[in-house]
C-alpha cells in the first residue's frame, strides 16, 4: 500500500530523511516511532504529498507521489501534528466545506457527515462552533474531516499529543475502529505506550534513517528467536530457583530475572510450551502465573537497543 | 440533504463568507452603514444649506422664486458633495479594504494552521484562488453594494455627467479587482511551499492597501478629467483661431497617449494596463497555489506573460508622435522594465543549494524527473524572456526609424546591434550573478543577487556621472547610460518633435505660442566625445562584466557540486 525507495529530504543543508526504503502492506496499522527530530513528520508529509522529496520515490496505493498530487489526495488522509481550525464555523459547516473540497457528492454528503460525526462521537456537537470545542474534540473533528472522503490510507502525526488521558483512550479506540474498517494507518509518535496497544507493524526511525521496520510479531520473533514467556512467583527466591532450573534445560534463551518475575524465550511449539508449564507447576510450588507474553511496540523498540524514547 | 443554495457556490467562497460575514455580522454591518449614511446625509445637507441672511434681505429671501432657486442649489450642492464623499468611500473599500484582506488570505491560512488542509484539498487551484478572491472581498463588496445606489443617486442630484460617473466607476471596479488580485498573488507567493508561517506575513495586507490607495490617488485624474472639453480646446488651438495657452496645451496633451501609433485617451490605456496587471496577478496567484499544492506547473503561461507584457510595453512606447518624449529615453524605459522583469524572474527561479541538490539527485535518480523538468522549464523561461525583450527592442528601434515625415531612410542597424548586444550582455551578467548569489547561503537566495545588482548598476551610473566626461567606462557599464551615449545626437533617437512654436505678434508686441505641424525633427546637441570609442569601450566593459559573472558562477557551481557530492550532509 505504501512503499518508498531511497527517499531523501534535505532542508537546505540539513538531512531530515535519508535513503528511506520501506513497505507497509494494505490494512496494517503501522507505528512510526522515533525520538523528536528523527524525521517522522517529514516522512509523513512526503507520503501525504505535502513535501517534495529531494530524491527517491514514494508510491501510495499505486499512485506515484509528486506526479499526480490530486489523485493521491483522493486516497490519503493526513492529520498533522499541529493544526488550526476555522473557529468561526459550526462543526456542520466545517465538515460541509471539507466534504465539498474533497468532491463528496451532494447526495451522499449528509450521510457521510453524519457517519464521521458518529464515528468520532461528535454528533451532539453538530451545531456547535468549532472554536468552542475542547482540544480532544478538535482532534477528533480533524480526524472526522480527514475521513470524509473515505481515504484508503490514513497518516496520523502525533495524534495524541496534548490530549488528556481520557481523550487519548478515546483516540485509541477510534484508531482501532478505523483499522477494523480496513484502513491502512500509519501513526507516528515518540510516546511508545500510545502506539503499543493497536499497532500491527512498526517503523523505527533514528536520525532520518529507518533503524528497523516490519510486523511486530515477526520482528519480535526475529529478535527474540522464539515465544516470549513470563513466569511470576510469590517470592523472589522462587523466581531465582526457576531461573536456575530453566538454565539447565535446552531450547530456552534469554532468561532474565527481575524480582519475582522470570522472562525467557521458548523456542518450541505451543504443545511443548504447555508441557513445560505442567512440569514447572509441579516442580515449583510458588509459581503464581505462567503466560505467553504479549509483545508491544515498546518491546521491539527496546529489543532494537534504543532507549531514548519515552 | 435538503436543497441548499450554498452547495452550488464555490466552497472556498462559502467558507470565507461564513467566516468573515456571518448572518448576524452582515446585519450589524448593514445597520451600521445605513445609520452612518443617514447621519452623513444630515450633516452634508446642512452644510449645503445657503447662509442665513440678514433681516434686511428677509423680504427678498422670502420670495418663492428665490427660495426655489436656493432649494435647487442646496440639492445640487448636497448631491455633488455626497457623490464625492461616497466615491472616496467606495475607493477606500475596493482599493484598500478588499486588497488588504486578499493580501492576508493565504497568509492567514498559514498563521492559523489550516494551510495544510487546503494543500490537500481537491479543489482546483483556480477554484481555490477564485474562492479566496471573492471571499476576501466579500465584506468590501457588501458595504460597496449598500453605498453604490446612494452614490449614483447623489451623482444624479449633483448633476454629475453619466459618462464621467461611468468612467470613474469602471476604474473603481477594474482597479479594485486588479489590486485585489495583486494582494492575492502577494499572499500566495509569500506562503510558498514551506511549512512555517511566513515572516512578516501580516504586513502584506497593509502594504497592498497602501499600494491600492496610492494607485487610486495617482490615477483617478485620468478618469475625472473632462476629455470632451480638452478635445475641443486642442482642436481650437490647432485651428489657430484661439490664443494658445502653453500650460493648458501641454496639460491636455498629457491626457492622450499612443498605443501602436493610435491616439487613445489616457484613461483607456490606464484601464487596459490595470486590467492586464490584475488578470496576470490572478493567473500568477493560481500558479502559486499550484506550486503550493505541489502540482507541476508548465512554462508556457510564463512565456505568454512575457510575450504579452513585452507587446504591451512596446505598444505604449511605439513610434514617434508629436510632443512625445525623446525616443532614446523611451528605449531606456523599455530596457529598464525588461531588465527588471528578467532579474525578477532570475531571482525567483534561481537554483539555490537545495534545488541544485534536487538537480544532482535527479542525475543519479531517474525517478526524480519532475524536479529536472521544472528546473529546465525555469531556464527556458529566462531565455524566452530575454528573447522577448530583445525582439521588443528591435521592434521599438524600427518604429523610431520609420519616419512619418519621409525625410530619410536610415535604420542605424550598426548602433542597434551595439545596443542590443550590450543589453544581451547585461541580461547574461544579471542571470549569472543572480545564480552565483543563489549558490551562497544568503537568506534571500537569488533575490540577494538582484538587490546587489541594482546597487552595482546604480553605483556604476553614479560613479560615471561623477567622473569627468559623459561617456566614461564605468558609466557605460550601465546599459541605460550606454544606450544614451551611443545614440547621442542621432537624428531619429535623440531629437525633438514638438508641435508648439513661438511667433512674434506685432500687434501685441510680444511672442505667443502657436500650434504648428513640424516638418522635421530637431536633433539635440551632438556627442562631445568619440562615439565609436564609447561604443567599443562600453561593449568591452559589459562583456568583461558578463564574463566575470559567468566565470564566478561556473566556479561556484563546480565547487558546490564537489562539496555536496563529497559530503551529502553539507
Amino acid at each position: 500500500m505504501i512503499s518508498t525507495e531511497g527517499l531523501t529530504k534535505f532542508y537546505e543543508t540539513h538531512p531530515a530523511v535519508r535513503e528511506v526504503s520501506l513497505f507497509v502492506p494494505a490494512g496494517e496499522t503501522c507505528a512510526l516511532v522515533g525520538p523528536n527530530g528523527a524525521g517522522k513528520t517529514t516522512l509523513l508529509k512526503m507520503l501525504a504529498g505535502l513535501l517534495r522529496p529531494t530524491s527517491g520515490r514514494v508510491e501510495v496505493a499505486g499512485v506515484e507521489v509528486g506526479a499526480e498530487p490530486k489523485r493521491l489526495h483522493r486516497i490519503v488522509g493526513y492529520v498533522p501534528d499541529t493544526f488550526g481550525l476555522y473557529d468561526d464555523l459550526s462543526v456542520r459547516h466545517f465538515l460541509e466545506y471539507f466534504a465539498r473540497a474533497h468532491e463528496v457528492s451532494r447526495e451522499s454528503m449528509g450521510k457521510r457527515i453524519d457517519g464521521v460525526l458518529g464515528l468520532t462521537d461528535l454528533t451532539s456537537k453538530r451545531d456547535a462552533q468549532v472554536g468552542s470545542l475542547s482540544r480532544g474534540m478538535r482532534q477528533r473533528l480533524v480526524i472526522a474531516k480527514t475521513l470524509l472522503h473515505a481515504p484508503k490510507v490514513l497518516l496520523l502525526d502525533e495524534p495524541a499529543s496534548g490530549l488528556d488521558p481520557h481523550a487519548r483512550r478515546e483516540l485509541r479506540d477510534l484508531i482501532r475502529q478505523l483499522a477494523q474498517l480496513g484502513t491502512t494507518i500509519l501513526v507516528s509518535s515518540h510516546i511508545l505506550t500510545e502506539l503499543a496497544d493497536f499497532s500491527t507493524s512498526v517503523i523505527i526511525m533514528e536520525r532520518g534513517r529507518v533503524a528497523r521496520a516490519g510486523r511486530i510479531d515477526a520482528l519480535v520473533e526475529e529478535l527474540a528467536g522464539g515465544t516470549p514467556v513470563r513466569a511470576e512467583f510469590l517470592e523472589a527466591e522462587g523466581a531465582a530457583r526457576l531461573a536456575e532450573d530453566l538454565g539447565e534445560r535446552a531450547g530456552l534463551k534469554k532468561i532474565k530475572v527481575e524480582g519475582a518475575t522470570v522472562d525467557f524465550t521458548f523456542a518450541g511449539s505451543r504443545a511443548e510450551l504447555a508441557a513445560l508449564h505442567r512440569e514447572l507447576s509441579a516442580a515449583h510450588a510458588g509459581l503464581v502465573s505462567f503466560y505467553e507474553r504479549r509483545l508491544t511496540v515498546e518491546d521491539v523498540f527496546l529489543a532494537s537497543g534504543r532507549r531514548d524514547v519515552s | 440533504m435538503a436543497w441548499n443554495p450554498s452547495l452550488s457556490l464555490n466552497p472556498e467562497f462559502v467558507r470565507a463568507l461564513r467566516t468573515t460575514l456571518p448572518r448576524r455580522r452582515a446585519l450589524f454591518v448593514a445597520g451600521l452603514t445605513v445609520v452612518l449614511l443617514a447621519a452623513g446625509a444630515w450633516v452634508v445637507w446642512n452644510r449645503s444649506a445657503p447662509p442665513i441672511p440678514y433681516d434686511a434681505y428677509r423680504e427678498l429671501i422670502d420670495d418663492p422664486a428665490h427660495a426655489s432657486r436656493m432649494w435647487a442649489r442646496q440639492v445640487k450642492g448636497f448631491g455633488s458633495e455626497s457623490y464625492g464623499i461616497l466615491t472616496v468611500l467606495l475607493f477606500a473599500l475596493l482599493f484598500v479594504l478588499g486588497p488588504a484582506l486578499a493580501g492576508l488570505s493565504f497568509v492567514q491560512e498559514r498563521l492559523r494552521g489550516t494551510a495544510v488542509f487546503q494543500q490537500m484539498s481537491l479543489l482546483s487551484p483556480f477554484r481555490l484562488a477564485a474562492g479566496k478572491f471573492w471571499g476576501a472581498g466579500a465584506l468590501a463588496y457588501f458595504v460597496a453594494l449598500l453605498l453604490l445606489p446612494c452614490a449614483l443617486a447623489a451623482a444624479w442630484l449633483g448633476g454629475v455627467g453619466f459618462e464621467k460617473v461611468s468612467r470613474l466607476y469602471l476604474f473603481l471596479v477594474v482597479g479594485g479587482f486588479a489590486w485585489q488580485a495583486l494582494g492575492l498573488y502577494a499572499s500566495a507567493a509569500l506562503c510558498g511551499a514551506g511549512g512555517g508561517a511566513p515572516r512578516g506575513g501580516l504586513l502584506v495586507g497593509p502594504l497592498v492597501a497602501v499600494g491600492g490607495a496610492v494607485t487610486a490617488l495617482a490615477l483617478n485624474q485620468f478618469f475625472t478629467a473632462d476629455y470632451e472639453l480638452m478635445a475641443q480646446r486642442l482642436a481650437a488651438y490647432a485651428a489657430g483661431g484661439e490664443y494658445t495657452d502653453e500650460y493648458f496645451y501641454r496639460s491636455y496633451q498629457a491626457y492622450w497617449w499612443h498605443f501602436y501609433g493610435a491616439r487613445v485617451p489616457a484613461y483607456a490605456v490606464v484601464l487596459g494596463l490595470v486590467g492586464f496587471a490584475g488578470l496576470w496577478a490572478f493567473a500568477g496567484a493560481v500558479r502559486r497555489v499550484k506550486t503550493w499544492q505541489l502540482i507541476p506547473v508548465g512554462a508556457r503561461p510564463a512565456w505568454l506573460f512575457f510575450g504579452s507584457a513585452c507587446a504591451l510595453v512596446v505598444g505604449l512606447l511605439w513610434g514617434r508622435h508629436l510632443d512625445d518624449s525623446v525616443p532614446a529615453s523611451r528605449l531606456e524605459v523599455y530596457m529598464l522594465l525588461c531588465w527588471g522583469a528578467v532579474a525578477a524572474l532570475a531571482g525567483d527561479s534561481a537554483l539555490t543549494r537545495s534545488r541544485l541538490r534536487e538537480w544532482w539527485s535527479a542525475e543519479r535518480d531517474p525517478l526524480s524527473l519532475l524536479q529536472r523538468s521544472e528546473i529546465k522549464a525555469s531556464v527556458t523561461t529566462i531565455l524566452v524572456a530575454a528573447g522577448c525583450s530583445l525582439a521588443g527592442l528591435f521592434a521599438l528601434w524600427m518604429s523610431y526609424h520609420v519616419d512619418p515625415l519621409g525625410n530619410r531612410l536610415e535604420y542605424g542597424l550598426g548602433t542597434f546591434l551595439a545596443v542590443a548586444l550590450c543589453f544581451a550582455l547585461t541580461l547574461t551578467a544579471t542571470v549569472a550573478f543572480v545564480q552565483l548569489c543563489a549558490m551562497f547561503r544568503f537568506r534571500l537566495g537569488g533575490w540577494a543577487g538582484v538587490a546587489l545588482l541594482v546597487f552595482v548598476y546604480a553605483f556604476a551610473g553614479l560613479a560615471g556621472t561623477l567622473l569627468k566626461g559623459e561617456a566614461n567606462t564605468p558609466a557605460l557599464l550601465n546599459p541605460l547610460a550606454y544606450a544614451v551615449a551611443v545614440t547621442k545626437g542621432d537624428y531619429y533617437l535623440d531629437s525633438d518633435y514638438n508641435s508648439l512654436a513661438w511667433k512674434y505678434d506685432p500687434a501685441e508686441r510680444s511672442t505667443r505660442p502657436f500650434v504648428s505641424a513640424p516638418s522635421d525633427y530637431t536633433t539635440r546637441s551632438p556627442a562631445p566625445y568619440d562615439q565609436a570609442s564609447a561604443t567599443t569601450r562600453g561593449l568591452a566593459a559589459q562583456g568583461g562584466f558578463a564574463l566575470l559573472c559567468l566565470l564566478l558562477a561556473t566556479l561556484k557551481y563546480r565547487h558546490t557540486r564537489r562539496t555536496m557530492l563529497q559530503d551529502p550532509g553539507d
